[in-house]
C-alpha cells in the first residue's frame, strides 16, 4: 500500500517536470502572438503622417522595466514602433500624430510609476 | 522616489566619501524601484528553501553565492563603465530575458526533482547549486544593475579614477544584493522545517512553482521587447 502510494507520487511528480517546461513554452507562445497581433494592428499600413519623437524618461533600471514600457506604448493605438534605450534613458517613438499625442504616451508612462519628460521631435515623414 | 531623485537629493551634499557611504542605499532604492526584485526574489526564496530542505547551512550558502555575483558582477562592470552601453541596448535586452527564463526553468526542475534523489546524490548537487546560484547572481545583475550602475557613476563623475569606481560598484552592489539575501536567509531558515518528511514536499513543490512563475515572468519580458 505504501509502494503504491510512493509511485502514485513519483508519478505525479514526473508528470509536473513534463508539464511544467510546456505551460512555460505555451505561455511564451502565447505572449509572443499577442504581441505580433497587436503589431498587425499598429498603422503599418496607414496613409497618415508618421513621426517620430524621442521621449526622455526617468525612473528605469532594469531591461524589466524596459519591457513594461515597450509594451505599454506598442499597445496604444497610432503606435507603430517604440525603441527603449537604458542607456540614454530615452523611447524612440514612431507614432501617428492623427490617433496618438505624445501628451497622451507620456501619461501613460507616467502611470506606470516612470517619469516621461518633454518629448521632442526626431523626424517625420 | 526614483533613483535619479536619491542621486540628485543626496549625490550634492559632501565628497567621494559620502558619496560611497550613499551607495548601499542607492541599491536598495534601485531594488525597490526595480520590477524584477520580486519575482527573483520570490525565485530566490525558492532556490534556498529547496536546498535547505536538503541540508542543513546549504540555504544560506545559495543565497550568499547569489548574492556574491550581484556585487562581483558590478565590481566587474564598474572596471569596464565606459563600455557599458554595449549591454544596455534591446537586443542585449532580450538574450538576458531569454536566459534567465532558461535558468529559472532549470533551477525550477531541479527543484520539482529534487525529491527524488537520493542523499549522494543531492551531496554532489550541492556545490553546483552553490556555483549556480552565483551565476544565477552575476547574470541576473547583467540586466538589472547596469543601467543605475551608470547613473551612479555619472553623478559620481567629478571624483573618478577606476579604483574608486570599482569601490563605488561594489558598495552599490551590497545596496542592491542586500534584500536577496535578507529573503534568502528568511527562506532559508522556514525551509527547515521542509527537512520534516511532510512539509519537504509542500515546499518543494512551492519552489518550483515560485521558479517557473520567474522564468515565465522573464519569458514576457522577452515578447515586451519584441
Amino acid at each position: 500500500m505504501l509502494d503504491d502510494k510512493t509511485s502514485r507520487t513519483a508519478r505525479l511528480r514526473a508528470a509536473l517536470l513534463w508539464i511544467s517546461p510546456v505551460i512555460v513554452i505555451v505561455a511564451a507562445i502565447v505572449a509572443y502572438s499577442a504581441s505580433t497581433s497587436k503589431d498587425s494592428k499598429s498603422p503599418n499600413s496607414s496613409a497618415g503622417q508618421m513621426q517620430t519623437i524621442s521621449m526622455p524618461l526617468e525612473g528605469m533600471v532594469c531591461v524589466s522595466c524596459a519591457a513594461r514600457v515597450k509594451r505599454t506604448l506598442k499597445g496604444m493605438d497610432g503606435v507603430q514602433d517604440v525603441e527603449v534605450n537604458l542607456e540614454r534613458r530615452e523611447a524612440l517613438v514612431r507614432f501617428s500624430p492623427d490617433k496618438v499625442t505624445p501628451d497622451r504616451m507620456e501619461s501613460a508612462i507616467n502611470a506606470l510609476g516612470y517619469k516621461a519628460g518633454k518629448s521632442r521631435a526626431v523626424e517625420s515623414q | 522616489m526614483t533613483l535619479e531623485e536619491f542621486l540628485r537629493h543626496f549625490g550634492q551634499y559632501g565628497g567621494p566619501v559620502f558619496v560611497l557611504a550613499i551607495l548601499p542605499l542607492a541599491g536598495i532604492v534601485a531594488s525597490s524601484v526595480c520590477p524584477c526584485t520580486i519575482p527573483v526574489g520570490i525565485g530566490i526564496a525558492g532556490m534556498t528553501s529547496t536546498s535547505e530542505a536538503r541540508s542543513r547551512k546549504s540555504g544560506f550558502s545559495i543565497a550568499a553565492a547569489f548574492f556574491t555575483g550581484i556585487v562581483i558582477n558590478l565590481a566587474l562592470l564598474g572596471a569596464v563603465s565606459g563600455r557599458l552601453g554595449a549591454i544596455l541596448g534591446e537586443s542585449f535586452g532580450r538574450s538576458w530575458a531569454v536566459t534567465m527564463a532558461l535558468v529559472s526553468l532549470i533551477a525550477a526542475l531541479v527543484a520539482f526533482r529534487g525529491p527524488r534523489l537520493d542523499i549522494d546524490k543531492l551531496s554532489m548537487m550541492r556545490r553546483p547549486g552553490v556555483l549556480g546560484a552565483f551565476a544565477y547572481g552575476f547574470i541576473f545583475s547583467l540586466g538589472t544593475s547596469a543601467a543605475p550602475l551608470l547613473l551612479v557613476l555619472t553623478v559620481a563623475a567629478a571624483h573618478r579614477t577606476l579604483a574608486y569606481g570599482v569601490l563605488l560598484s561594489v558598495a552599490f552592489g551590497i545596496g542592491r544584493g542586500l534584500p536577496f539575501l535578507l529573503v534568502g536567509v528568511f527562506a532559508g531558515s522556514l525551509g527547515r522545517f521542509a527537512r520534516m518528511q511532510r512539509w519537504r514536499k509542500a515546499i518543494q513543490i512551492l519552489s518550483g512553482t515560485a521558479l517557473l512563475f520567474v522564468s515565465g515572468y522573464y519569458g514576457w519580458v522577452f515578447t515586451s521587447l519584441i
